[in-house]
């Protein structure tokens, strides 16, 4: 049956109700927005109402949906609320956020006829990048997948319907959705994300630092900029939110009670407050996209880890004993004084970098053979006091009178304090009538403190004993991740201890706090179980998409090349070049070298049988017979000669006949007709290769 | 097809596609040409806008969820490409013309739209039949076909209306076929040169049978409408197109197994001569006025069952009836133009 195409319509055709993949899209990036946290309750609220509302209209909307002087000024109330919380001082985007969400509200009400649900998409789009800057939620990949298959779903739909409409031709769903649009849809989308993950990917990163919008997420960590407050840390290890992840991937990573994940180390007390002098810092680089060095030690690194870091105070780099090289995108790094690390372009952004640590440390014998002296260069300031009592010094004396070097006398103290101090992660306030520093108080009247007042309290003992020691921040412990196999260290987890300067050994790392008073206890069971599946997504969010940088992208690129090196030249061994290849999965190639004529037979036969395939499924392809296709393919291409449809398979071969020359006239006879016996008489031709060869000769010649 | 340059050659009245040698500089235009054709549509241009957006948004901040939205767009677009490719793919069209075409006359055109591919559904096909209309230079769409979906290895009909303006030849250069599948981002399109030539007859008005006759003078006066035709038969003939089939002698044609008609003594006696002056100097709207006077005398004497000659300037046909002399008439009619001698 021939259908008439109609003339274009002279009228609009009515508007058909929105698809529910509308409503679907809607409700996604509503959801989004609603994730951040950030867009207030009266907004999420009109919007839910405008969603049911025009639900339960779909079908028969109401007059005032399509009253334009009304809409309008529902997106003029819009535009003012955005700019009402614009001018309120809120962020730019939360204005905008708000607008995009009550416009989009306003949008799904109006039922006017409309040329198509692109700008409802367009709104959807818009509040996912806004989300996208406000959030980086493990949610938010599921919402941006709902969002992707509603959207093609939405845009198959309605171009449809348009192509239909601008036909003349009237409008049928059930017509239109095909059985395989479904599957389409679902594959369309599954392509786009598997296509969209490969341009993301090689999506050049040009922004040194790898996320910006950390600063609508979480606040930045204080206690670890370097002036600090006796107390800071109690606050921040009542917080249980996670300040590192860390994975190792060269060493053996200490258990956690033996962790220690250096920040910064402080030589100036002034009995409250602890700060590191000078103020200034080195410059590092600009960049530490490929690496650079921070330790001043001789000794090679014997620890690789990788640390995702949330945003702290002033930029603080942490790393496993002595770090010896850093190596991510966190921008410019600087050292200070006391070797403290800092990235103060990323103080407001997660960030990852790998760290190699040297992690050795001089036995109890050795340091016993061995005496504490401050360095050479400003090392009297590792023995500077602030005037406190002489009931301290005294104390001291007596706690390491006993002692025979000066290791003994540092662990004398070390032990007093972990035997008599009483630990507290939430100590008595300082009293600002009280002269007395709250180490005095915490020493000599044994009241309540946690790991800052312990370690304040042996630097002090020590330096009043002529032992040059310091005060070190960072973080302790850790709870290992089963799932992820990384370990997830909380702010809780924020750690103070002390390191003594030695004429040999350097800088020697103690901790006079219990360890059993401030690990936190592990739990086990299902639930935590889940959680390390919660986390291990997470974290593999975080590494992989949000926090995937250039220096990401050039380790890639590096451990590619160096395993195509190792590749062609036949290497089996990691060469001391190619660390990084070898532990990034490259391992060792040698087996697929000796596996080399097995896969190379392998993968031709796969070829050969997708060959054969794909031939089988070329001749079942269309009404004509494969040869004779291809003999009027080859008259086509070779001389122009086309044959009409209507044209009878003889005729066209007496016509062509003339134009052509004989041997080939000769050669496209017998190809008719064998075409002729296999379409109408079921007969396969004998060899009709040989005919077509030779036709494909003669006209070549 | 009537050839003005040798009017006694016969051809198929209307339409000769069929066998064609394309020339050196057509089949190189036809190498040289893309094979497909993008044009961003209205909503295409709004999402290349947010693409650029988001893209400056991604590259400014660096945050990699702008990264991935961007990602995620940039795939749209390809998955738009490949979608619309695999629905345009398998497309063949094929074009079916009317008997016949006579100017001021619509008729349909019917185009069949087959999908040769196994797997793939093609969604949102537009055909627009282009080519070039007599007197008109540019070519334009004659007109257009939709199908909404097309199923594997399935073919769908459609048809639309054309009503050429102007007699001559009508020339068909192929098919334009598009989609804006999947997302309506952007229309894609591909040529498929399917080459046809049409004559168009002039334009028939409903005129009376030549006033010139030669030939049995009762006849012709009969046939000129002052009384009727005679119904003696005088004789059967093999069955003409353009035969009334009230002329089918019925029970003859059972017998013989193929269609007879009556020749009765009007038909074979009258005769009548249609003259159209090539060298007279009317050009232009005159000439056209003249040429569709004599095509309707031509007609009108040829449904009045005469035997009908034509006489030119340049060419004379021998009076005759029947269905293949009529073509003969009216594609001579359809392609004649005034001797250039003779211009103002």
């Amino acid at each position: 049956m021939i259908a008439a195409t109609p003339p274009a319509p002279t009228h609009p055709a009515p508007t058909p109700p929105r698809p529910l993949a509308s409503y679907a899209i809607v409700l996604v990036s509503a959801a989004a927005l609603a994730l951040t946290g950030q867009v207030s309750t009266l907004a999420l609220a009109i919007h839910a109402v405008a969603v049911i509302v025009s639900l339960r209209l779909r079908n028969h909307p109401r007059a005032w949906q399509r009253n334009a002087t009304l809409l309008n000024a529902g997106l003029l109330g819009a535009i003012g609320v955005a700019l009402a919380l614009w001018l309120r001082g809120d962020l730019a985007l939360l204005a905008l956020a708000h607008f995009a969400h009550l416009a989009q509200a306003l949008q799904l009400l109006d039922a006017r006829p409309r040329r198509s649900d692109f700008l409802l998409v367009a709104l959807a789009l818009f509040q996912m990048v806004l989300a996208a800057n406000l959030t980086d939620s493990l949610f938010f990949p599921p919402l941006l997948l709902a969002f992707l298959v509603a959207t093609v779903w939405t845009l198959v739909v309605h171009t449809l319907w348009m192509e239909t409409i601008a036909a003349g031709e009237a409008w049928s769903p059930q017509r239109a959705f095909a059985p395989r649009l479904m599957r389409t849809t679902l594959l369309a989308s599954a392509g786009s994300v598997v296509l969209a993950l490969v341009i993301f990917l090689f999506l050049p990163r040009l922004h040194s630092g790898a996320l910006v919008s950390g600063g609508g997420i979480v606040g930045a960590a204080a206690g670890f900029s370097d002036r600090v407050s006796l107390g800071d840390l109690g606050r921040i290890r009542r917080d249980p939110t996670i300040a590192l992840r860390i994975e190792t991937l060269r060493g053996v990573a200490p258990p956690p009670e033996q962790a220690y994940y250096r920040g910064l180390a402080f030589d100036h007390f002034d009995g409250r407050h602890w700060s590191v002098t000078p103020a200034k810092r080195d410059p590092l680089a600009i960049t530490a996209d490929l690496g650079v060095r921070v330790g001043r030690s001789s000794r090679e690194s014997d620890l690789l880890q990788r640390v995702l870091r949330e945003p702290v105070a002033s930029g603080v780099l942490f790393g496993a004993a002595r770090p010896v090289q850093i190596e991510g995108g966190v921008g410019r790094v600087e050292r200070d004084r006391n070797g403290g690390l800092y990235a103060p372009e990323s103080s407001e952004d997660r960030v990852q970098y790998e760290v190699e640590s040297e992690t050795s440390q001089a036995s109890r014998a050795e340091l016993r053979s061995d005496r504490a002296l401050a360095p050479e260069r400003d090392g009297e300031r590792y023995l500077a006091m602030p005037p406190l009592a002489p009931e301290l010094f005294a104390l001291s004396e007596r706690v390491t009178s006993g002692a025979g070097s000066d290791v003994e006398r540092v662990e004398a103290v070390e032990r007093w304090l972990r035997e008599e101090g009483r630990y507290s992660d939430t100590p008595p306030p300082d009293r600002a009538d009280d002269p007395r520093s709250p180490v005095e108080r915490f020493v000599l009247e044994h009241t309540e403190g946690h790991c800052e007042y312990f370690a304040s309290a042996m630097v002090m003992m020590l330096r009043s004993q002529a032992i040059p020691a310091r005060l070190v921040n960072g973080f302790a412990g850790g709870r290992s991740n089963e799932v992820g196999d990384f370990v997830e260290v909380s702010r809780a987890d924020a750690h103070a201890w002390v390191e003594v300067s030695f004429e040999h050994a350097g800088w020697v790392r103690f901790d006079p706090t219990p360890p059993d008073l401030r690990l936190r206890t592990s739990h086990a069971g299902m639930l935590a179980q889940l959680r390390d599946v919660a986390g291990a997504a997470e974290h593999w969010w975080f590494r992989h998409i949000v926090e995937f940088d250039r220096s990401d992208q050039l380790r890639a690129l590096r451990s590619s090349w160096l395993a195509w090196h190792r590749w062609r030249d036949g290497q089996t061994a990691p060469t001391a070049a190619a660390p990084r290849a070898t532990r990034t999965g490259w391992r060792d190639l040698a087996w697929l070298q000796s596996a080399r004529p097995a896969v190379a037979t392998l993968l031709g036969a796969v070829l050969v049988a997708a060959l054969v395939r794909w031939r089988r499924r070329r001749a079942r392809r269309g009404p004509l017979p494969v040869a004779y296709r291809e003999a009027l393919r080859l008259l086509e291409g070779e001389r122009g000669l086309v044959r009409d449809a209507a044209m009878p398979a003889r005729e066209f071969a007496r016509q062509a006949s003339r134009a052509i020359p004989p041997a080939a006239a000769a050669a496209f006879w017998t190809l008719t007709e064998d075409y002729l016996r296999e379409r109408f008489g079921g007969h396969r031709p004998a060899a009709p290769r040989r005919a077509l060869r030779a036709l494909r000769d003669s006209l070549r010649r | 097809m009537g050839d003005p340059r040798n009017p006694g050659r016969r051809g198929r009245p209307a339409l000769v596609a069929g066998l064609r040698r394309l020339s050196l500089t057509a089949r190189l235009r036809r190498a040289l040409r893309p094979p497909r054709r993008l044009r961003p549509t209205r909503a295409g241009w709004l999402f290349f806008a947010l693409v650029f957006a988001i893209g400056f948004a991604a590259l400014n901040t660096g945050n990699n969820l702008l990264y991935l939205v961007l990602s995620l767009l940039l795939a749209f677009l390809v998955l738009s490409g490949v979608l619309s490719e695999a629905a345009l793919r398998g497309i063949r069209v094929e074009r079916r013309l009317p008997f016949e075409w006579a100017a001021g006359r619509g008729a349909r055109v019917v185009l069949e739209i087959s999908n040769a591919q196994r797997k793939t559904w093609a969604h949102a096909i537009v055909v627009e039949d282009c080519g070039h209309a007599p007197g008109d230079a540019a070519e334009r769409a004659f007109g257009r076909a939709f199908a909404l979906r097309i199923e594997p290895g399935s073919t769908e009909s459609r048809s639309y209306r054309f009503e050429p303006q102007q007699r001559g030849e009508l020339r068909f250069a192929g098919f334009r076929v598009l989609t804006r599948f999947p997302f309506g981002l952007f229309a894609k399109s591909l040529e498929l040169p399917r080459e046809a030539f049409v004559v168009v007859y002039p334009r028939i008005a409903a005129q009376r049978p030549p006033a010139r006759r030669i030939g049995d003078p009762r006849a012709a006066r009969e046939a000129a409408g002052r009384g009727s035709f005679s119904t003696e038969v005088i004789g059967l003939r093999d069955y003409a197109r353009g035969d009334a089939p009230r002329r089918i002698h019925w029970l003859a044609s059972w017998r013989r197994g193929q269609l007879l008609v009556r020749e009765t003594q009007g038909t074979a006696g009258g005769e009548a001569l249609v003259e159209l002056r090539t060298r007279s100097g009317a050009h232009g709207d005159a000439f056209e006025r003249d040429v569709e006077r004599a095509a309707s005398e031509a007609e009108a004497g040829l449904r009045a069952g005469l035997r009908v000659a034509l006489r030119t300037d340049d060419a004379e046909f021998g009076a005759a009836a029947g269905a293949v002399h009529r073509a003969r008439l009216l594609g001579y009619l359809a392609l004649v133009q005034p001797d250039p001698a003779d211009a103002p």
